[in-house]
């Protein structure tokens, strides 16, 4: 097999019943990067200061997942698109790395640690500047406009409702959203998706302006 | 900002008021989101704002948040996933998670993964070569359980065909076909082994066949054939008493006694003698001596029965057959006996009816013919008994008369016989 011509997803095929270690280096090279990637970035996620040794173990346990009960994952992967291996694989590396953490706190602090935020909640405010009293009430204006999208499900479904706010709440442009494969769109498809889920809003609340559509970006 | 929005008043409440205020709100969002599109994307990773302190207590895990970004979810998935996302929508922190997650590699992040053990081509090859050795499923050992399988539908088949080869051979078997034949059309009393019940149908009886009678041809389908691939077999093998026996027992359902007999004869004399070769021997000689008359052939089969009865003492077809040769032969207390017994061992239902019909027939019989005797017996017990008889028949005009006739000497040997005649 010339392992550097084969397809990701035949390669991780292979591996679930080789012992030829140069198939598996390929596979190594080609998977290290991503879960090594996914592993600092979700370490960022549980402590400030990542160590490269932290990740390193990580992306270690990772492949080790891959090759427990026999190699079961890779063996029961079945290809689902071009390169789907690399979206397991993402979805493999968040799940050790969080487990990893997970692990940790249990055994130092004997559960899981929540740290809230004992001062002013500016994060979550939508509009900088704004005082308490006024992010309230635009925070209770919001609310009803989202129970008017949750009020006609037949209408707006609940995909179209979580991405018309990650886009005009949380800031996302179309591109970042289709890149969520729970999005499951292109970009073009998410812009055509919020242009009707935002006609269908102003016709709720009486606005009859002319329609202007979410642009790119 | 909304112009209706006044942070110092409280809000109105009639419908008009608040669809304008949603009308602002909604303005307000899209211009919000409008201004930030020339603006540069924000830092997908604020650790301030993705950091362990940022999420509150619902949020949940970091990388919970992966299964967002993975291939299509399974359907089994689908519920969290949907849930994951509507939960960003909604939460800052977790959006900004996520999309730190899912942004392009950064500069930073670059120079980090370089700096990591597996970074090196070395520690990707020792980790290679640790991951070959691990557990697998290997050919081999998937190998038995295609071999297992294949087996097993091998073995399968062959029992399968084994089981239809045999069904079809006991289907075909000239033996059971010759049953099926007596009980498509029972034309005497005496039963055929293996054969099921059937009334006697007296008017279908088919004497010998011959072309003048009118018979020729009526013989069923099942006796056709099972006479065809007897002559076959006996083509082959001409001498073999299996095959002779079963050719003997067609000639008797075809009325062909005298050949039946012949062969019976034959095989009987030069052995092994069975039940079932003294049962069918009997057979052709019962029915023969119905046909001809003959007590000798009767007397015959009686005594063949007999010895079957000694070789087979439970076999309810040969104790049937006694017990009809019995009968016949007018011993009707042996009769009764051998009738009791086969009651016993029968288990078909419609020949045990068949049995018990005919026993209490016989019992009927006997006790008419005991009554009779005694009768007999007070006339014949002084000459005075011996005219009152007479005397009151005179006497009432009776419209019959009792004649009685002691041992009989001719007829069928019955030790007592009663005639009731007619005026």
């Amino acid at each position: 097999m010339n392992e550097s011509q084969t397809s990701v997803n035949d390669l991780a095929k292979a591996c679930a019943h080789s012992a030829d270690a140069a198939e598996w280096e390929e596979l190594v090279r080609r998977c290290v990067p991503l879960a090594s990637l996914m592993a600092l970035r979700i370490s960022r996620m549980w402590v400030r200061d990542a160590s490269p040794a932290t990740v390193d173990d990580i992306v270690q346990e990772v492949f080790l997942k891959l090759c427990e009960q026999e190699r079961r994952i890779l063996r029961d992967f079945e290809p689902r698109g071009e390169d789907s291996f690399l979206g397991l694989l993402r979805m493999v590396s968040a799940s050790v790395a969080n487990d990893y953490f997970r692990r940790i706190y249990s055994t130092k602090r004997g559960g899981k640690v929540v740290t809230m935020p004992l001062g002013d909640d500016d994060a979550q405010a939508p509009m900088d500047g704004a005082g308490p009293a006024m992010r309230m009430h635009q925070s209770a204006l919001l609310a009803e406009l989202d129970e008017k999208l949750r009020s006609a499900p037949e209408s707006i479904a609940e995909r179209d409702r979580a991405l018309f706010w990650l886009y005009y709440r949380q800031g996302y442009t179309a591109e970042e959203i289709a890149r969520l494969s729970a999005a499951g769109l292109t970009a073009k498809g998410v812009e055509s998706a919020l242009r009707r889920v935002t006609m269908w809003l102003r016709d709720e609340v009486g606005q009859k302006r002319p329609d202007r559509p979410p642009e790119s970006g | 900002m909304n112009e209706d929005f006044n942070p110092g008043k409280a809000p109105e409440n009639s419908p008009r008021d608040t669809g304008n205020r949603l009308a602002g709100a909604l303005e307000e969002l899209i211009q919000g989101r409008l201004s930030r599109d020339g603006s540069p994307a924000p830092e997908p990773l604020e650790r301030e704002k993705i950091g362990p302190e940022a999420a509150p207590e619902a949020c949940p895990d970091p990388g919970e948040l992966a299964l967002l970004l993975g291939d299509q979810p399974l359907p089994a998935h689908s519920v969290k996933v949907n849930a994951l996302l509507v939960h960003a929508a909604g939460c800052e922190v977790c959006a900004d998670r996520l999309r730190a997650l899912s942004s392009d590699l950064s500069q930073e992040e670059n120079v980090f993964l370089a700096g990591l053990t597996l970074a090196s081509g070395q520690g990707k090859r020792k980790l290679a070569v640790e991951l070959a050795r691990t557990p697998r499923l290997s050919g081999s050992r998937r190998a038995p359980k295609l071999y297992l399988w294949t087996g097993a539908g091998l073995a399968a088949s062959l029992l399968i065909s084994v089981g239809l080869v045999s069904w079809w051979r006991m289907a075909n078997n000239p033996e059971r076909m010759l049953a099926e034949a007596y009980t498509h059309r029972r034309v005497f009393d005496l039963r055929m082994p293996g054969a099921g019940f059937a009334e006697v149908t007296p008017q279908m009886h088919l004497r010998g066949g011959s072309p003048g009678n009118g018979s020729a041809g009526r013989e069923s389908a099942k006796l056709l054939e099972a006479r065809a691939r007897i002559e076959r077999h006996l083509e082959a093998a001409p001498e073999d008493a299996h095959w002779l026996q079963l050719e003997a027992r067609s000639d008797i359902l075809e009325e062909k006694f005298d050949a039946a007999v012949e062969i019976l004869d034959r095989l009987v004399a030069a052995g092994p003698v069975t039940s079932s070769l003294l049962l069918d021997d009997a057979s052709a000689y019962f029915q023969r001596g119905t046909a001809t008359g003959s007590e000798n052939d009767r007397a015959t089969a009686l005594d063949d029965l007999r010895r079957a009865d000694e070789l087979a003492p439970g076999d309810p077809v040969v104790l049937f057959n006694e017990a009809v040769a019995m009968e016949d032969r007018g011993q009707v207390m042996n009769a009764v006996e051998t009738w009791n017994r086969y009651l016993r061992f029968e288990r078909d239902p419609l020949w045990l009816a068949e049995g018990r019909r005919r026993l209490q027939a016989l019992e009927q019989k006997l006790n008419q013919l005991k009554t009779h005797q005694s009768r007999m017996e007070r006339h014949l017990a002084s000459p005075q008994a011996m005219q009152a008889p007479a005397q009151d028949s005179a006497a009432r005009q009776s419209p019959v008369r009792v004649h009685a006739i002691g041992n009989s000497t001719t007829g069928r040997g019955c030790a007592l016989q009663a005639q009731v005649l007619p005026t």
